[in-house]
């Protein structure tokens, strides 16, 4: 397939924004007007920062942290989590995009030719155009790109 | 030399003979065959260009046809409209010439009453007869008759009714009469179901015709309208819908600056498709941020600005007109699209809202928006119109682009070749076509190309070369039998004929070996210029692919542009905006 696993770096908790993935509980920060059940609500800046954080080269640990409550958030004020996101990829060349697993937490960088494992495919241009924060993919292959300001477009 | 010998060696330069003439026959027939060949590829490529050249003049035919076709119904209908309620637009200028006569005082009631009587004799089952009556009948103070006509249009066109009187009233100044017919009309209406005559009410909101009562009034009421119709999915829908299909619209036409991209990328369609839509961004800009300023000459006068939405409420076509206006919105779009019926059709699609009879209110705001020519909507009121329509056009502007990028191919392929083949040496060089895709590097791609070529340029010029060997053999062989038969009877005499035989099959074997020979270097000319032609395109392609990326982008790039102005829609004219406008001052001094 080609890709490679990014090698992954331990931050510090972002106490400025105070946007630190909380565990278990997981504080809901910024709540949004949610779509009862739709996913469609505008995704809050702190789970917005938290999923950038997923790409910003995190410790296993801490990985699996923001992931959980990632899982957390969306589950609870969206009533379902995505499988994962394709975001566009800043490493440059050969990478164009990355894939960001929620179950079990994947990170894995794409170079246009390489491809992806079903259903993330459908999110891959959309993710390239730059144009979105990053894409969720739910189960049944439902895409939601997401705006920067957190707006979802859609479907 | 005995006789046997002389009659052996005569049959051997017999066979010999024929062998040459048998090649030099086949050769011909070779030839000839080639020469067919190319004759029936020369044919079969002007027969296609012929027909390519017969259906553009038959598309071209049938769209004059259709053109002339469509001119001649616009005409056909409006004389039918003409014809059939041409006798309405007396009634309908009689009607605000009433009022403007009453104003200045030059009519006496003796003649408004006799016209609005003949009018209402003459004007069967139209509304606005009865309602000329009743106002006649205002002034001479007949309450009864006053009544009964008011009843009499009310029955035909409850709703055009009340409007009329509630803005007559407030054209006279009697505010609190003119809130009640207002309130009355409002109350009657289903906002999933309104008239075509709704349109006047967001006139009058653009206007501020009603003063401060009927703008709470309608603000409360429009308000809650539009609430209850946004939890509706399907009414909400349904509008995304238009504004895409309006979005839809206005992508740019298909590129024909991409020739080798389009010659040979089997994505080139789709590449087109997706920057057609990317250009729809600036023209959403330039059409909507550009809309028409609403006439800022405004009058201060009350009379003039009611009688301006008095003439849009009785200028309106009543709906036993509307099939005739469809058709001639048709016709119209037809003459529009250069007589492309297909085009005029979806054209007329995403128009034909604009034609019902009723529809809710979320439907009558896009219509003002989209076509507010259709319902009779001055510039002022689709501005307001498209800034309250903000929500939708997003949701569809987002779901728009959404869907052109994810149609982006991640993938662009180059087919490069002729599957027919090349012709070279009188025979036909069948070289695959070659497939390479810009996911790889374009230097990969070219050595790729080059290679593909030139593996099979040899091997195919060596199936030209004259095969020397048999010849050679054939020839020494006859040579050596000539000096073996004939040395016996005179070794001179051999050696001469031999090398007499020798040196003629030598010229020609050479000649014919010259001759391939020549044809392979004619062929490995010709076929190195293919190779080169073929990296040629691939250059180029590369070249049209990085012009075509640059281009995606900086379309696609001003998708934020579009986004933003659709957002700003919304703050520039805030939900309480169109009630906040100016508020007419009325005659009596006072604002109203």
């Amino acid at each position: 397939m080609g890709h490679i696993e990014r090698p992954r770096r331990a931050v510090r908790p972002d106490t400025a924004t105070g946007a630190a993935p909380a565990l278990g509980g997981g504080t809901r920060r910024g709540s949004a007007p949610v779509t009862a059940g739709a996913p469609l609500g505008i995704r809050p800046p702190p789970l917005l920062h938290a999923v950038r954080r997923l790409d910003a080269g995190l410790a296993d640990e801490a990985l699996r942290e923001t992931a959980a409550w990632l899982r957390e958030h969306y589950t609870n004020a969206y009533g379902t989590a995505p499988l994962g996101y394709v975001a566009p990829c800043f490493l440059g060349p050969p990478y164009a995009d990355h894939l960001l697993g929620l179950d079990g937490c994947i990170l894995e960088h794409y170079a246009p030719a390489d491809p992806m494992p079903a259903p993330f495919p459908a999110a891959r241009m959309l993710a390239r155009s730059g144009a979105y924060a990053y894409v969720e993919v739910y189960e049944g292959g439902l895409v939601l790109p997401v705006l920067a300001d957190g707006t979802v477009v859609r479907p | 030399m005995t006789e046997v010998d002389r009659q052996l060696h005569n049959k051997v330069d017999q066979v010999g003979n024929r062998v040459l003439r048998l090649t030099e026959n086949l050769i011909a027939v070779s030839d000839q065959v080639s020469a067919v060949d190319t004759a029936q590829k020369q044919t079969q490529d002007s027969l296609l260009a012929l027909v390519t050249e017969f259906r553009s003049f038959v598309r071209s035919a049938a769209l004059t046809a259709n053109l002339h076709s469509a001119e001649t119904q616009i005409l056909s209908v409006e004389e039918r409209l003409e014809r059939e309620y041409g006798h309405l637009k007396r009634v309908r200028r009689t009607a605000v010439g009433i009022l403007q006569a009453f104003d200045v005082g030059l009519a006496t009631q003796d003649t408004v009453q006799q016209i609005s009587e003949e009018l209402m004799i003459e004007s069967p089952r139209y509304w606005l007869a009865p309602a000329l009556v009743a106002l006649a009948a205002w002034p001479r103070d007949d309450r009864a008759l006053c009544d009964k006509a008011v009843e009499e249009a009310f029955r035909r066109s409850p709703e055009r009714t009340s409007l009329l009187f509630a803005l007559i009233l407030r054209r006279q100044g009697r505010a609190d009469g003119a809130v009640r017919w207002l309130r009355h009309y409002l109350r009657a209406q289903n906002p999933d179901a309104l008239g075509r005559e709704f349109a006047v009410i967001l006139e009058c909101i653009a206007q501020g015709a009603f003063g401060p009562a009927g703008r709470d009034l309608m603000k409360t009421t429009l308000a809650g309208w539009r609430e209850t119709l946004m939890t509706d999915d399907e009414a909400r829908q349904a509008q995304v819908r238009r504004w895409r299909a309006e979005i839809d619209g206005l992508r740019g036409p298909a590129s024909a600056q991409f020739p080798r991209l389009s010659r040979c990328s089997p994505q080139w369609p789709v590449l087109d498709e997706v920057l057609r839509c990317a250009g729809a961004h600036q023209a959403l800009l330039d059409t909507y941020a550009a809309l028409p300023e609403p006439d800022t000459r405004l009058s201060d006068r009350l009379e003039d600005t009611v009688d301006d939405i008095l003439d849009r409420l009785v200028g309106e076509y009543d709906s036993e007109e509307l099939p005739y206006h469809r058709e001639l919105a048709l016709h119209r779009a037809v003459v529009a699209a250069g007589g492309d019926r297909d085009a005029a059709q979806r054209a007329t699609e995403v128009g034909a809202a604009s034609y019902e009879e009723r529809s809710d209110y979320l439907s009558v705001q896009t219509t003002a928006a989209l076509d507010p020519a259709a319902i009779g909507a001055s510039a002022a009121t689709q501005r307001l119109s498209v800034a309250a329509c903000g929500p939708w056009i997003a949701e569809a502007h987002a779901g728009f682009s959404r869907d052109y990028r994810a149609k982006a191919p991640s993938e662009v392929e180059l087919h490069i070749g002729d599957p027919a083949g090349v012709d070279a040496g009188g025979r036909k060089c069948r070289i695959p076509v070659w497939k390479g895709s810009f996911n790889t590097d374009v230097d990969a791609m070219e050595r790729s190309l080059v290679s593909h070529w030139e593996r099979r340029i040899e091997p195919f010029v060596q199936t030209l070369a004259y095969p020397l060997r048999n010849p050679l053999l054939l020839m020494a062989g006859v040579v050596v039998a000539i000096l073996l038969v004939l040395s016996g009877a005179s070794v001179g005499f051999a050696v001469l004929l031999a090398l007499f035989v020798g040196g003629v099959w030598g010229v020609v074997v050479y000649q014919r070996w010259d001759a391939a020979d020549t044809a392979q270097d004619d062929a490995r000319e010709l076929l190195h210029r293919h190779k080169r032609e073929a990296v040629d395109q691939l250059r180029g392609s590369a070249a049209e692919l990085a012009d075509w990326q640059q281009r995606y982008r900086a379309a696609d790039a001003v998708e934020g542009a579009a986004r933003t102005f659709i957002a700003s829609l919304a703050t520039t004219t805030p939900a309480g905006a169109p009630f906040e406008g100016r508020v007419v001052t009325g005659s009596e001094g006072g604002t109203v």
